[in-house]
């Protein structure tokens, strides 16, 4: 309360360090663990280095970098989608009934799945936009319902002999890099320019910030909201045919509680559960972040049980660490 | 509701706003009784009365949030009925609120052209943050307020820069009329100070203000008029200068008869 208009910000914390932290970009953190897993993992492990192993990383982490975009354009207006897993799993499996077991074209069945992954979008989106149900509940149903459909659709048997491009989209390779890690890369790319440099963008992160705010300044926030959902689900649908098209296999049990490790990206990279910050940047760190520590703990030969205590302890820890920038800001200014 | 308004002939010949026995009821109950009140270009106008006298009522018809039930509003002298916030903005009054004004997560520019912002023509909402950070730089140094970096979010300022991003808000698109409802109720004795400052430069550069206070030395400092509300009926008009704080508060509570 001593600060004047025209009056710098009064330092309350004078080391250099702690004082340029805050400037730091949310997704630093994610940056910088992601950068020293990587080597951590590169001195004590020959088999990481190679490129077939670099090449698997990219096609495993590409699924969960296009979820967790997904999931940012949620996260910002402060919702969540706990049900991206099972609608990505849905359209797969949908994929598989229209162009294996109907010999539908695959480009047709393809833009039925992702309308029909916008027609989920928009269900969600009016739910929590317009009825006003919590965007939490909303989505576990979302989860429950979308894998009931999908074991429904096919008794629960998974599709094989899936159509060579959609095969190619989870594992192709293009001038030798990976389809899946081009189409991630383009998508992270596209969507962080979206959030950042479009109208749209901004709604988004003023509906997070306040809502009330961006509906007085006559932001369309049920419309940019039913958006957001409409590009989380799409995307969820896009990941989960890639996933497939990698597996060969589609049916209602893919990506079985993917969903966490999808906004453990999202927190991970620096999106706020709470809404208004975060960037698809720190999302696709976020996803390498997770993607290099499952690999090289699958190299050194981590039992499984142990991975799972480690990536819930990074999850707290990473949104430990913004809670703490976020705190440093405050007392700074 | 007339329709036989004089059409404008300058801006300057009518007064900003005119109230004509405007009314408006909730059920049985009268929240404004017949109000008649003019507002001049480049006043400052306060608006006093205890709680629940039809402040809030009054400043949210003016911002066209509630549309009255009797009498009619002029703009410029032309009678309207309007019809929402998004109407009485076009007519050039803007309304700043005691909270909810900014997106605390957003930086100072993207706060002043939330909703409004200037893309680049063709593009699909493509924002042209060049433009929109130079004409932030000019409207606030035009108000003369300062603030640390345009790019800092809002959320990082003290109470009385966020109070002054909010009135720049306002004005920012030759708005006319801006109604505030106690911009200082949060703010210590300098800021305060420092957001008068703002609203008398406002009045210099011809722009209205409508001030809800119940700060009665604030009144005496900065505005022209004094209308006083009780239960829903405008008791009292005076000029700032003839009265003492203490008349004002004997004219809200009753304790001395209005008009």
């Amino acid at each position: 309360m001593t600060t004047q208009l025209s009056a710098e910000a009064t330092p309350a914390i004078h080391t250099p360090l702690l004082r340029r932290l805050p400037a730091f970009p949310p997704w630093g953190a994610a940056l910088i663990g992601a950068l020293l897993v990587a080597v951590v993992i590169a001195v004590s492990n020959d088999a990481f280095l190679t490129p077939r192993n670099l090449s698997n990383i990219f096609a495993q982490t590409a699924v969960l970098v296009i979820l967790a975009t997904g999931q940012t354009f949620v996260m910002i207006t402060a919702g969540i989608d706990l049900s991206v897993a099972a609608v990505g799993a849905l359209s797969a499996t949908l994929l598989g009934v229209l162009t294996v077991a109907n010999d539908l074209p695959w480009s047709l069945s393809l833009l039925i799945c992702l309308l029909a992954g916008a027609a989920i979008g928009v269900l969600h989106g009016v739910l929590v936009g317009r009825v006003l149900l919590p965007a939490f509940i909303v989505t576990l149903g979302g989860l429950l319902v979308w894998r009931g459909v999908a074991l429904q659709l096919t008794g629960g048997i998974n599709t094989t002999g899936l159509p060579d491009p959609i095969r190619w989209l989870g594992r192709g390779l293009i001038a030798g890099v990976p389809v899946p890690a081009v189409i991630a890369v383009l998508v992270a790319a596209i969507s962080a320019i979206v959030i950042v440099k479009t109208k749209f963008g901004v709604g988004l992160r003023a509906i997070g910030g306040s809502e009330g705010a961006a509906a007085r300044a006559g932001v369309p926030v049920l419309r940019y909201r039913i958006t957001a959902y409409i590009i989380c689900s799409m995307l969820a649908c896009l990941g989960g045919i890639m996933l497939a098209g990698r597996l060969d296999s589609a049916g209602g049990n893919l990506a079985q509680g993917f969903e966490l490790q999808v906004i453990a990206a999202a927190a991970i990279g620096g999106v706020s559960l709470f809404g208004g910050t975060g960037s698809p940047v720190g999302a696709f760190f976020g996803a390498i972040l997770i993607g290099l520590i499952q690999n090289g703990m699958n190299l050194g030969g981590v039992s499984p049980f142990i991975q799972q205590i480690v990536s819930g302890a990074i999850l707290v820890l990473a949104v430990g660490v913004d809670q703490f920038r976020k705190y440093l800001a405050r007392r700074i200014s | 509701m007339t329709t036989e308004a004089a059409t404008p002939v300058s801006t300057e010949q009518h007064p900003l706003l005119e109230m004509r026995d405007v009314g408006k009821h909730f059920g049985g109950v009268t929240a404004l009784d017949h109000i008649q009140l003019t507002i001049g270009h480049g006043e400052v106008v306060a608006l006093v009365g205890d709680n629940g006298a039809g402040k809030s009522t009054l400043s949210k018809v003016i911002a066209g949030v509630l549309q009255p039930d009797d009498g009619e509003l002029l703009v410029n002298g032309t009678a309207y009925r309007i019809t929402g916030p998004s109407h009485a903005r076009n007519l050039g009054i803007e309304v700043v609120y005691q909270d909810l004004a900014l997106a605390p997560n957003l930086d100072i520019t993207t706060n002043l052209f939330l909703g409004r912002e200037i893309v680049r023509r063709g593009l699909l909402g493509w924002l042209n943050g060049r433009r929109m950070r130079s004409e932030a730089k000019a409207h606030l140094a035009a108000l003369d307020v300062n603030v640390p970096s345009l790019s800092t979010p809002v959320e990082r300022l003290s109470g009385g820069q966020r109070q002054a991003i909010a009135i720049s808000r306002a004005t920012y698109g030759g708005h006319r009329l801006i109604v505030m409802d106690e911009p200082t109720a949060a703010l210590g004795v300098r800021e305060t100070a420092k957001v008068e400052e703002l609203i008398m430069r406002l009045a210099q550069r011809g722009i209205s203000v409508l001030l809800v206070s119940h700060n009665m030395a604030q009144v005496k400092r900065i505005t022209n008029r004094v209308l006083v509300l009780r239960r829903g009926r405008l008791v009292a008009e005076r000029r700032t200068a003839d009265v003492t704080a203490e008349d004002l508060v004997s004219l809200i509570t009753g304790a001395r008869e209005g008009d």
